[in-house]
C-alpha cells in the first residue's frame, strides 16, 4: 500500500516538473518591440504633461532591453529605456531630456552598462569626450604610505548622429571590475554583500562636448526637467569644465 | 536577480578545512569502534551534527571570521530529549553530541591557523605573489596626460624577478602634480595578470609614466616597485 502511494506521488511530481520545464522553455518570448503608439502612450502617462510628437528610433539592446529616443510636441529631445518583465515589454525609465547618461542594466555588472544620449540639434554638438574620473589622493599613517593615482580615462564618441545607445567604454569596465575586486573583502565576510551595493563611490562619469569646429561647447537645449523610473537605472553623466583638462595637463 | 557564486580558491583555507573534517570524522569512527553497544551510524552522525549547534562568539582574526563556542546548545537539546525518555540511550549518544560541540574548537583552531599557514605559503610583501602570471597582461591608458603605450610582456616578466620594493613619499608625489610641476605619475593600469594560484589575492597595478615603476595596490597595502628597464614598448 505504502509503495503504491510512493509511486503515484513520484509520478505526479515528474509530470508536474516536466510540465513546468516545457512551459518555461517553450513559452513564447516577449516578441517584437511594442508599437510606437503604445510606447508613446506609456511614456506620456509616466511623464506628466509631456506630449510626444515622434519616436525617433527603436533600438533593441541585447535580448530583453530597448532604447527609444523621442521628440516631444515642443521639440524637446528625450529618451526612454524598456525591459522585458514577465515576458512582456515594460517601460524601464524615461526622461524628457537627452543629456548623456550611463544606463546600468545590471548595476552590479559593468558589462551591461551603456552610454545613452539624445542631443538637441540646436546645441550643435558633434563630438563628446567622456571621462571616468577618480580624484588623486595620498595617505600617510605612521610608516605606511599610499598614493592614489588620479584616473582620467577618456572615450571619444562621435555624436553627430544625434542619439545613441552604445556599450560603455572597455576601459571603464576594466576599471570598475578591477576596483570592485579590492572593494570586496577577500574572505566571505559579512560585508561582502553590502560593499558590492556601493561599487566605487569615488568614480565619477563626466563629459566634455565639442562643436563641429572642435571648440568646447555646452548642452543647453538638451537638458530635461522630468524623469521617471520603473527600476531601470540611468545615471546622469556630469558636464566637466574644460578648465579642468588644462589643470590636469591634458591636451 | 543573478546569484554570483564567487568561487575563491584560498588553498590554505581549503587544506585546513579538509584536515579538520578528516580529524572530526576519524574521531567519530574511533568512538564508534570502541563502543560495545553501538547506535545506528547515521543516528550517531546526526547526534554529532546537532551537537555542533552552539551559542558562540564571532570575531575576525586577520581577515578570517572565526567563532568561539560558549554554550553547547545542541548537546543540551539532545540531553533533554534523549535522557528524559531513556537514560541508557543517552549514554550511547552522549559522546557523539559532545564530539559535535568539540568540532567547534577544531574549526576555531584551523581558523586561527589559516593566516599563519597562508603566510608560510605566500609572501604578501613580494610583488611576484600578485603578478605571478603575466603572459596575457596588457596596459591601458587611465590618464590622458600620457600617450597610449603597449606592454613589453617578456621584459615585465624578467624585470619582476629582480625587482626592488622601494620606499616612496606619497605626499611629495601628490604635491608635485597638484603644483603642475609634473604630470600624473601613474597614467597606466595593468590588466590580465593573475596572482599566485591558490592565494585568492587581488591587486590593482598602476604603471609609472616612464615604464619603470609599478604601484601595486592590494587589499591591505601598497607596494612600489622600481625596475631597471621600462616595461613599456617604445612608441604606440
Amino acid at each position: 500500500m505504502k509503495k503504491k502511494k510512493l509511486i503515484i506521488v513520484t509520478l505526479l511530481l515528474f509530470v508536474v516538473l516536466t510540465g513546468v520545464f516545457i512551459f518555461t522553455s517553450n513559452s513564447p518570448g516577449p516578441g517584437d518591440l511594442p508599437e510606437n503608439s503604445a510606447i508613446k502612450e506609456e511614456i506620456e502617462s509616466t511623464l506628466g504633461g509631456v506630449k510626444i510628437d515622434e519616436i525617433v528610433d527603436r533600438q533593441q539592446v541585447g535580448d530583453d532591453h530597448a532604447f527609444f529616443p523621442f521628440i516631444t510636441d515642443d521639440g524637446q529631445r528625450g529618451m526612454s529605456v524598456w525591459k522585458v518583465e514577465n515576458r512582456k515589454w515594460t517601460i524601464g525609465a524615461s526622461d524628457n531630456g537627452g543629456e548623456p547618461s550611463l544606463w546600468k542594466i545590471d548595476p552590479q555588472d559593468p558589462e551591461t552598462f551603456y552610454i545613452i544620449y539624445h542631443l538637441d540639434p540646436d546645441d550643435d554638438v558633434d563630438k563628446i569626450d567622456f571621462y571616468m574620473k577618480r580624484e588623486r589622493n595620498y595617505h600617510v599613517t605612521g610608516e605606511h604610505q599610499s598614493y592614489v593615482p588620479q584616473i582620467m580615462a577618456k572615450e571619444e564618441v562621435d555624436v553627430s548622429g544625434g542619439y545613441g545607445a552604445q556599450p560603455a567604454p572597455k576601459i571603464w569596465k576594466e576599471l570598475q571590475n578591477q576596483l570592485n575586486t579590492l572593494a570586496q573583502p577577500d574572505n566571505n565576510g559579512a560585508n561582502g554583500l553590502f560593499s558590492s551595493s556601493h561599487p566605487n563611490p569615488h568614480l565619477q562619469m563626466l563629459y566634455v562636448p565639442y562643436d563641429d569646429e572642435g571648440e568646447f561647447s555646452r548642452l543647453e537645449q538638451t537638458l530635461g526637467n522630468q524623469s521617471f523610473t520603473n527600476g531601470e537605472q540611468m545615471d546622469l553623466i556630469i558636464w566637466m569644465d574644460p578648465l579642468e583638462l588644462e589643470e590636469e595637463q591634458i591636451q | 536577480m543573478v546569484f554570483d557564486f564567487n568561487w575563491s580558491w584560498n588553498l590554505p583555507e581549503i587544506i585546513l578545512q579538509i584536515i579538520s573534517y578528516v580529524l572530526i570524522i576519524s574521531l567519530l569512527l574511533i568512538i564508534y569502534k570502541k563502543q560495545s553497544e553501538k547506535p545506528h551510524i547515521g543516528k550517531a552522525v546526526l547526534a554529532a551534527m546537532v551537537g555542533i549547534f552552539s551559542f558562540s562568539f564571532n570575531f575576525q582574526f586577520q581577515g578570517y571570521s572565526v567563532s568561539l563556542a560558549i554554550l553547547p546548545l545542541g548537546v543540551g537539546v539532545l540531553y533533554f530529549f534523549i535522557k528524559r525518555r531513556n537514560e541508557e540511550r543517552w549514554r550511547v549518544y552522549r559522546r557523539y553530541a559532545w564530539l559535535g560541540f568539540l568540532a567547534n574548537y577544531v574549526f576555531l583552531l584551523t581558523g586561527l591557523l589559516t593566516p599563519l599557514v597562508f603566510n608560510l605559503m605566500y609572501d604578501k610583501s613580494d610583488p611576484a605573489t600578485y603578478l605571478a602570471q603575466t603572459d596575457d597582461a596588457a596596459v591601458h591608458l587611465t590618464h590622458e596626460s600620457a600617450d597610449q603605450r603597449n606592454l613589453h610582456n617578456e621584459r615585465l616578466e624578467t624585470e619582476l624577478e629582480n625587482a626592488q620594493v622601494k620606499e616612496f613619499d606619497s605626499m611629495r608625489w601628490h604635491r608635485q602634480i597638484e603644483d603642475q610641476e609634473e604630470k600624473e605619475r601613474f597614467p597606466y593600469i595593468l590588466s590580465g595578470f593573475e596572482s599566485k594560484s591558490g592565494s585568492d589575492l587581488n591587486a590593482v597595478t598602476f604603471v609609472e609614466k616612464d615604464g619603470k615603476g609599478l604601484l601595486i595596490q592590494t587589499a591591505e597595502d601598497q607596494l612600489y616597485v622600481r625596475t631597471e628597464q621600462s616595461v613599456l614598448k617604445e612608441g604606440e
